[in-house]
């Protein structure tokens, strides 16, 4: 909108206010107003993805004979960016995260004072699918057809198992939690981590036998045949 | 270390692996140390001058850091105690003939012959023994010169008997 010329008319002491003069001083103060929403332009930007914090998205608009304007971000439960006092004209509107790809839309900025609209960042990391109660090694499979390093596997006590070589028991035992949950974008440094349902296994408790009598090497052989160690030995010349 | 030589003598082949002495590594409280060098004859001099030893001086295990009969988990360390056979009192026994409690497992045990052996091996009881058997374990307490008294248990010759057989592991 272009501001037409104004032309300052003074009245004098005595002289009387024509219905032309009247006329013209609410056009332009109409003009005036509607000079000052044109050139006041707002756009909000809602970002539709699910998974991603608003917050941590940057929103900027640019155009080619201008500097770009970055937006504010939502602030107390609001859930849009708004980028204000655009000048009319033609804008890229481009909306950047960390760890997803670029999203960009073309907004002219015209007779409208606000305007809104939606904009989804495609996730530039893999996606978690949803491994639970599927066996680990075909977990293992889905997650590296998926482009995600499973970089630890616990069973439910906890203990480690070498992803690389989890041995046959662990491979057959289902995924009973994942982390990240199943949907979310995997952190190609942190990677998954999944706790699958591996029975432990019992040992066998051996009955200690007695060594009385005999010797020092009988007592290691014997123990070293039931799977026991040998500890410290002490050795008494006689008794007291 | 220079390149084996193989060198055939008729039918046998010598492998000289180097020129340097084959090192043996000792290890003590985790540090490893030189094994010294004797002077061998010296060394065959002084054994022959050594009595031999007796199996009863061998230290034999008299204690153990888990009892008997308590369930352990495999790969568990087992601390024991020695003492030689000559220094372990009768008495030390669960159950004794009284004459022998205070005389070692060593002089009761040194009354036991392989024949002796065998027989309180197979048996669990005095009163499984043959005739023949018998005799043979009442030989064996004759030497010890002990009385018999069947009519008080820690004196009688199931009691000498089961203190014959619980010595045996000693020899």
């Amino acid at each position: 909108m272009e501001l037409k010329p104004f032309v300052a008319k003074l009245v004098n002491p005595g002289e009387p206010l024509t219905a032309q003069a009247w006329n013209d001083l609410v056009t332009a103060i109409d003009d005036t107003h509607k000079f000052l929403l044109a050139t006041t332009h707002v756009v909000r930007v809602r970002i539709t993805n699910p998974d991603l914090d608003a917050r941590t998205v940057r929103v900027t608009a640019s155009r080619t004979d201008g500097p770009p304007v970055e937006a504010v971000r939502p602030i107390a439960g609001d859930t849009h960016h708004v980028l204000a006092e655009l000048e009319v004209g033609a804008y890229t509107i481009r909306a950047e995260a960390p760890g997803f790809t670029d999203a960009t839309a073309a907004v002219t900025i015209g007779e409208l004072a606000e305007q809104e609209i939606t904009m989804q960042l495609a996730s530039a990391r893999p996606i978690m699918p949803n491994l639970f109660g599927t066996p680990l090694a075909a977990a293992m499979t889905q997650a590296a057809q998926a482009g995600i390093v499973v970089n630890r596997v616990l069973d439910f006590l906890g203990t480690e198992i070498p992803p690389a070589a989890p041995g046959s028991r662990a491979a057959e035992s289902v995924v009973l939690v994942h982390q990240p949950a199943p949907g979310t974008p995997v952190d190609p440094s942190l990677g998954a981590q999944l706790v699958i349902a591996l029975p432990p296994e019992i040992e066998q408790a051996i009955e200690m036998p007695s060594l009385v009598g005999l010797t020092e090497s009988e007592a290691r052989r014997t123990l070293e045949q039931l799977g026991l160690v040998l500890g410290r030995v002490k050795l008494v010349n006689s008794t007291p | 270390m220079s390149n084996p030589i193989i060198t055939k003598l008729g039918s046998q082949i010598a492998v000289d692996v180097g020129d340097k002495p084959v090192r043996t590594t000792v290890l003590r409280d985790g540090r490893e140390v030189k094994a010294p060098v004797l002077d061998t004859g010296r060394v065959v001099e002084f054994i022959d001058k050594l009595p031999p030893v007796n199996r009863f001086s061998i230290p034999r295990v008299l204690s153990q850091g888990i009892p008997a009969g308590v369930k352990v988990a495999r790969g568990t360390v087992v601390d024991i105690t020695c003492v030689p056979a000559t220094s372990i009192k009768v008495s030390l026994l669960e159950t004794s003939h009284v004459a022998l409690r205070t005389r070692t497992v060593a002089d009761v045990a040194n009354v036991i012959n392989d024949d002796l052996a065998g027989v309180l091996a197979a048996h669990e009881s005095s009163s499984q023994l043959t005739d023949a058997e018998h005799n043979q374990v009442q030989t064996a307490i004759g030497q010890l010169d002990i009385t018999i008294d069947n009519t008080q248990a820690d004196r009688s010759f199931e009691t000498a008997f089961q203190t014959l057989r619980d010595v045996q592991v000693f020899r």
